[in-house]
Formats: C-alpha cells, structure tokens, sequence
C-alpha cells in the first residue's frame, strides 16, 4: 500500500476546524490498494458470473422441461386421438381414391387371397390366387383397406383386370427388376405375385395382397395364416404407423437386440461386479434416504361426470307407463341439463407418505391418502345422481321447472344439488429437484389408485307454493339424500378410481434442519370416469380432474455435512 | 490497424459502455482509476488494510453487477463513492453488532478551535481515525467526511438521531485530544532539536 499526496491542490484556509482538517485532509486521498486485488476482484467476478450463468441454465432448463412435457403431452394426444379415429372412416376416405384408380382402369378390381410364409416371413401369393381373382364391378371396402395399405408402403393403387396385370406388370419389371418400390395396385400385385412363382427374376416383391403381409415383410416378423381379412381390425390400421415410427424415427432394431451381440459371448457376472465395486462409491446407509410425512391439498374438483345415454333402461321396469316414458323423454335434458349447471367444488386431501432418494435429484414416494370433493350442480327434473328422484308426471303438472321450461310463461325453479364423494387412495409420485439446504423447484409426476368410499348426494328442498322471482328455489333442508358406500351395490360411481396427477413448486430445507417443506401447485386427471357406466366410449369419456395447491412436510431430511475445508 | 485509446484518455461513457458490453479489460480499466481515491475511503471506514480490502473488493463487485442501474446524472465516482459507503456499513454491521448506546450528552457548540493543515498528514489523522471505536468511526466518518445528517446516519447504522450525534461528540472529543497530543509532541520535538 503507498499512499500518494493527500491534497495537492492549494487550499485558500490554511486552517480549519477540526471537520474542516479531516475533510480536506480525506477529501482527495488516494491509497493505492496492493497489487493482486485486481486477481482477486476478476476472481470473484468470473464466480459470480458463473452463478448467473447456472441460475440462467436452471431456468432455462425447467423452460426446457415444461415445453418438452408439453409436447409430449400433445403429440401423445394427437396421435391417441388418430388411433381413436374409426378406421373405417379411414379405410372408406381411401376406398375412393381406389375406385377412382379403378375407374381409370376400367372400373375392375381384383380381390385375391395370399398366404404368407411363416418360415421365411416374405408374402408370397398363392399361385391360385390369379385363378381364384374375380373381377368386381365396383371396389369394395376390403379391397380399399388393403389398397390403403398398399399405399401406405409406397406403392400406388393401380387396380388391373387380371388380363391385363400380366402385360402392365411385365412391363412393372422390366423398369424396376428389383420390383421393390415399384407401383401396382392391390389387384395387379397380386397377380404380380403369383407370377413371381415363375419368375425369379421378381424375388422379394414388397407387394402383397393384404397390409398385414406388408407390414410383415417390412418389419422381417412372420405372420401366420391368410392376412386378406375383408374386416378391418383397429390394430391393423394402427400397426403401418408403428412401422413408420421403427423405420424414421426409432431405428430398424436396437443395437443391444441385433443378433450378432445376442450371440457375442457375455463377460463374466463376476468381472462385471469387480468393475462396478471400482467405479462406484462404498453404498451408503439406505435407511438414511428414507424420509416420511405429511401433507395436504386444496383444489378446485370438478368431478366432471356425463350421464347421458347410461341407463335410460332403468325406468323400462316402472309399472306407470306414462311416467317410464315421460321419464326417458326428460332424462336427457335433465342430464344436459345437470352438465351445463354443474360447478366445481372443494377437493380437500390429507396423506402420510414415505419418500425414498433415488439419487440427488430424483425422489420416489408414496403413501396413503384421504380426500373428500364436493361439487354443485342445479336441476329443474329433480335429477340426482343420473336419475329422477321424482314422477316426472306429478312434477311437471305441479311445480317442476321442466314443464314449464317449454311454456315459458312460468318460472323455472331450479334446485340446488349438491355431491359429495369421500375416497382413499395410494399415490405414488416421482419428484424431481434437488434435495439441498435452502430453496430450490420441484417438479413431479405420478398415479394414484384409489377406492370411493361413499358419495352422498343432496337435494335441496323449497316450498312449492311460495315461488320466488328468482329462477333459483328458496334454500332449504335437503328433501332427498342419497347415500352410497362402498358395499352398495346400485351405486352408478366407479368404486375404484385411477388418475395421474402432476405439479411443481417450491420446495425449502433450512440450514442445519432435518426436515423440509414443499409448496407448490398440483394438477390430477382422471383415468376413469367417476360414473360406472358412461355412454361414451374410449377419449371421449368424461372425467374428473382437479386443480389447486398443496403443501407437505417431509421430516428425516437428509443432514448436510460440512464442507472439508 | 485499429489504434488503442490509452486508459487514461478514456471517458466515464467509454468505460461504462465497455463494462455493460462485457469487456473485462475495461472493468479493469475502471477498477484501476478508482481504486486509489476508494481504498482511501474504505481505509476511513475500516480498521485494518485486510479490512479495507475487503470492502473495496466486495464494492466493485457490486459496482459492476449494478452500472447498469446507473442513470449518469452524477459523476461516476460520487455513485462508487456512495456504494462503498455502503459497503463498508455492510461490513460494520456483519462484524460489530450494533450495541445499544445510551444517547449520553453532548455540547451544542463543536466548532472553535483552528488547526493548522499543514502541519498534519494524511496518514497521521488516518491512524486516528482508524483507532476510534467502530461505532465513532462510522458516525464521524458519515458526519464530517460525507456529510450525512444525523438523522440519516442514525438511519443507515440504525440508532437514534440522539445517539449519532452524541458518539459524534465524543468521536470529535477524542480526536481533538489526539491532534493536541500529537502537536504536544511536535512542539516537544522541535524544542528539544
């Protein structure tokens, strides 16, 4: 350190008070600071601009993460939602363009049957198969698929006469001798086919008859038997997409499975276990990453249920025929009616879990949980719980809405229904964050399987003789209850449910403690409909799903060591 | 061939531009023309060189995470200054707790005595200062030097406006005694040459 001149500018007071003295004397003062501070100083930047960097990096990771889930969320639904499509939508939009390739061909198509060759998985038609070929007036739906699929694979739909598939097909073969890729129709491959028998020239022509052979000679399987199914199956249409996928995105066959390292002979179990006790760590204390606790959540629960088409059966046994009738009538306004007033509710979910480290980051749990969800709906049909809890005949003529929604002269009074669904449940959930001091994010995903213990549903009551302005009946004492536990046996809800749930959020474990704390975000949907028997099929079943927030406290946190220094 | 501007020729803007664009050598570059005038400042508030130090470097981090907050409506080195002040308070309060002080008396009149500048170095009135209780250092520092009122300084270091400016009172007292030994001294000195 050297200290230069104080003040080197002449003062006009050569004396002063003693702030005078100080601050003159300080004012202008340079001290040169030792030499290596400036190496210490880009030290400390250079750290500090790493740290910003990982904090970005953090960041950008989590974006990165969310966006990826995104899309595979999107892409998982999109091409569920293709599979969900009616392939015989898909088989009949094709047939056309068939029929239009027939139509330029003469309106004739060829329908033939191959076998395939379970030894050598290569189609090969059966040499019959030109001599049993009809000719159809128009093509019909099977040939379309199989056309589809023909097309699927490259080869473009050129249905011939059988008289004249020999001539185009000689023809076929002398442009491409290899014949793999070249274009025939359904009708003419196969007739190409059969006269591949007699000519070797022709060998291992990728066009067969039926789309399954196809798909078995692309993917080097076998398929037994004849493959020319005049129906459809749903996994037929959805095999050449997998085909796609092995042979663009996946690869022909994984290295591990190629046939040359199956047979390659494998080290010694013993030697594999030497190299692992080299390269990993003395294995700690399992029972050290175990941590339990306790937590609970509040969501916005929307039990989401469509009764519309379920048990319009269920009146058919009523002895008033009137009532059945007037019954099943109403029954699908009264259900469209529930949906468009049903309102979510609270799902309040109280659960004691066990969480495992798998490694630093990655946090497997699971427990016991249990919930209880509310929710709203309204109805003017007396409608609760899928049903009419009321004649319909007696209502519409007194005081129910449903009559008088169609003279619309008289109010409508709704009333008040409410739903209460209490369950159990073990979840298992999979968190990924890291497991330090301090505060850090969390993401997690995961299942539950649970069982509905009871439901009880209400009915508000009102006056029937003092009707109110307003469109809702005045609040009462609940004039129906229904109850359902877990032995009824005409409960219309699933008693087993199964959903998947995901969330992130905040996770702290303060310095020194055993114990953390997490906060964050939760999001579960149902696999399952809550009714046992919905109308609708598949991806268009309803279900229920919640939104909301949860917190749970872990204890037998890991203890962070000190740092060697 | 483009031709380097000497650091010394470089303006405040060319130095700011270049450490908001990333350039290591113009923080280096700034570093080195305020580094002299803010380790004397940090030297006021400190008690040790390693102390000082410490302050300065922990400023200049902060300076350079923070110039892009700087709106250039004063000179650079007021805005260095002034974070180095709160640097150093920083340090003050990690190292020494605050103590509750009773607020004490203290004389309405400072001024009246005359001191003769020339007869005083920089180096003699730093070693003073540097002796004073921290908490006297910190309120004569704010008070005489930077010019703070008490009722800031009380703010800053968290004490009543009373209290600052009765440890400045005392601060000044004990000064004054030191400077009046010191000229003791001298004359002593200079009698007996």
């Amino acid at each position: 350190m050297a200290t230069s001149a104080p003040n080197t500018t002449p003062d006009p007071r050569p004396t002063g008070d003693l702030e005078h003295l100080f601050r003159q004397k300080f004012s202008e003062a340079e001290v040169t600071p030792r030499a290596g501070l400036w190496e210490q100083l880009d030290h400390e930047l250079l750290v500090e601009q790493n740290n910003n960097y990982r904090r970005r990096l953090r960041v950008h990771r989590w974006v990165a993460a969310a966006c990826l889930l995104f899309f595979l969320s999107m892409g998982g639904w999109a091409l569920l939602h293709q599979w969900q499509a009616p392939t015989s939508g898909l088989a009949t939009g094709r047939a056309g363009s068939g029929i239009n390739a027939t139509s330029s061909n003469g309106n004739q198509s060829a329908l033939a049957s191959t076998n395939t060759d379970p030894n050598t998985g290569s189609a090969s038609a059966d040499p019959t198969a030109t001599e049993s070929a009809s000719l159809l007036g128009d093509a019909t739906a099977a040939s379309s698929t199989n056309e589809l699929l023909a097309a699927e694979n490259g080869n473009a739909a050129t249905a011939l006469a059988p008289g004249l598939a020999a001539n185009r097909y000689g023809s076929s073969a002398s442009y491409n001798p290899n014949g793999a890729s070249q274009a025939t129709g359904v009708g003419s491959s196969i007739t190409a086919t059969a006269m591949n028998t007699t000519n070797p020239g022709f060998g291992g022509s990728r066009s067969s008859a039926s789309g399954a052979s196809l798909m078995a000679a692309q993917f080097g399987n076998s398929y037994s038997g004849t493959e020319n199914s005049m129906t459809m199956s749903g996994w037929n249409g959805i095999t050449p997409r997998f085909a796609g996928l092995r042979g663009g995105w996946l690869g022909s066959r994984p290295d591990t499975l190629k046939p040359s390292l199956l047979a390659a002979p494998q080290p010694a179990l013993g030697m594999l276990a030497a190299a692992q006790d080299e390269t990993t760590p003395s294995p700690t204390k399992k029972w050290r990453r175990l941590r339990f606790g306790g937590g609970y959540g509040a969501s916005a629960y929307n039990p989401n249920v469509d009764f519309s088409q379920s048990n319009g059966q269920a009146f058919a046994s009523s002895a008033d025929m009137v009532s059945t009738a007037l019954r099943n009538y109403y029954q699908e306004d009264a259900e469209a009616e529930y949906r468009r007033n049903l309102r979510a509710g609270v799902s309040q979910r109280v659960a004691f879990k066990a969480a495992y480290s798998v490694s630093k980051r990655l946090t497997v749990s699971s427990g016991v949980e249990a919930g209880q969800q509310t929710a709203t709906s309204a109805t003017s049909y007396d409608f609760l719980d899928g049903r009419l809890v009321s004649p319909p005949v007696a209502n519409s003529l007194s005081n129910t809405a449903f009559y008088s929604a169609r003279n619309s002269a008289a109010p409508i009074y709704m009333r008040k229904t409410s739903y209460r669904y209490r369950t159990v449940a073990v979840p298992v959930e999979v968190r990924y964050g890291s497991q330090r001091t301090g505060t850090s994010l969390y993401a997690k995903v995961g299942a539950a399987v649970g069982l509905l213990l009871s439901t009880k549903s209400e009915l508000e009551n009102y006056s029937a003789g003092n009707r109110a302005p307003s469109t809702f009946a005045p609040a009462g004492s609940p004039s129906t209850t229904q109850r359902y536990s877990l032995s009824s046996s005409d409960s219309p809800y699933r008693k087993v449910q199964a959903s998947v749930r995901g969330g992130a959020g905040v996770r702290y474990q303060p310095a020194n403690a055993t114990w953390n704390l997490v906060l964050g975000t939760t999001t579960e949907m149902g696999l399952t409909s809550l009714n046992t028997d919905p109308g609708q099929r598949g991806l268009s079943q309803r279900r229920p799903y919640s939104v909301g927030m949860e917190a749970s406290v872990e204890f037998n946190s890991h203890k962070p060591t000190p740092a060697a220094p | 061939m483009r031709q380097l501007t000497p650091p010394s020729q470089l303006s405040e803007a060319e130095l700011i531009d270049g450490c908001l664009a990333g350039s290591r050598l113009m923080q280096k570059h700034l570093y080195e023309r305020f580094a002299g005038r803010m380790m004397a400042v940090c030297l006021r508030y400190a008690q040790t060189t390693f102390e000082a130090e410490d302050v300065l470097q922990e400023g200049f981090v902060t300076v350079f995470r923070n110039l892009s907050s700087f709106r250039r409506e004063c000179p650079l080195e007021f805005w260095i200054r002034r974070i180095m002040v709160n640097a150093a308070l920083r340090q003050h309060r990690r190292n020494a707790p605050l103590i509750a002080v009773s607020e004490g008396e203290y004389p309405e009149e400072l001024a009246g005595e005359e001191f003769t500048l020339a007869n005083y170095g920089f180096e003699e009135l730093l070693t003073m200062v540097q002796e004073l209780a921290p908490r006297y250092r910190m309120v004569f520092n704010l008070f005489a030097i930077e010019g703070y009122g008490h009722k800031e300084i009380g703010e800053m270091l968290g004490i009543s406006e009373g209290t600052s400016k009765s440890q400045y009172s005392r601060a000044r007292a004990i000064l004054k005694s030191k400077i009046e030994r010191l000229d003791a001294q001298s004359n002593h000195g200079h009698f007996r040459t």
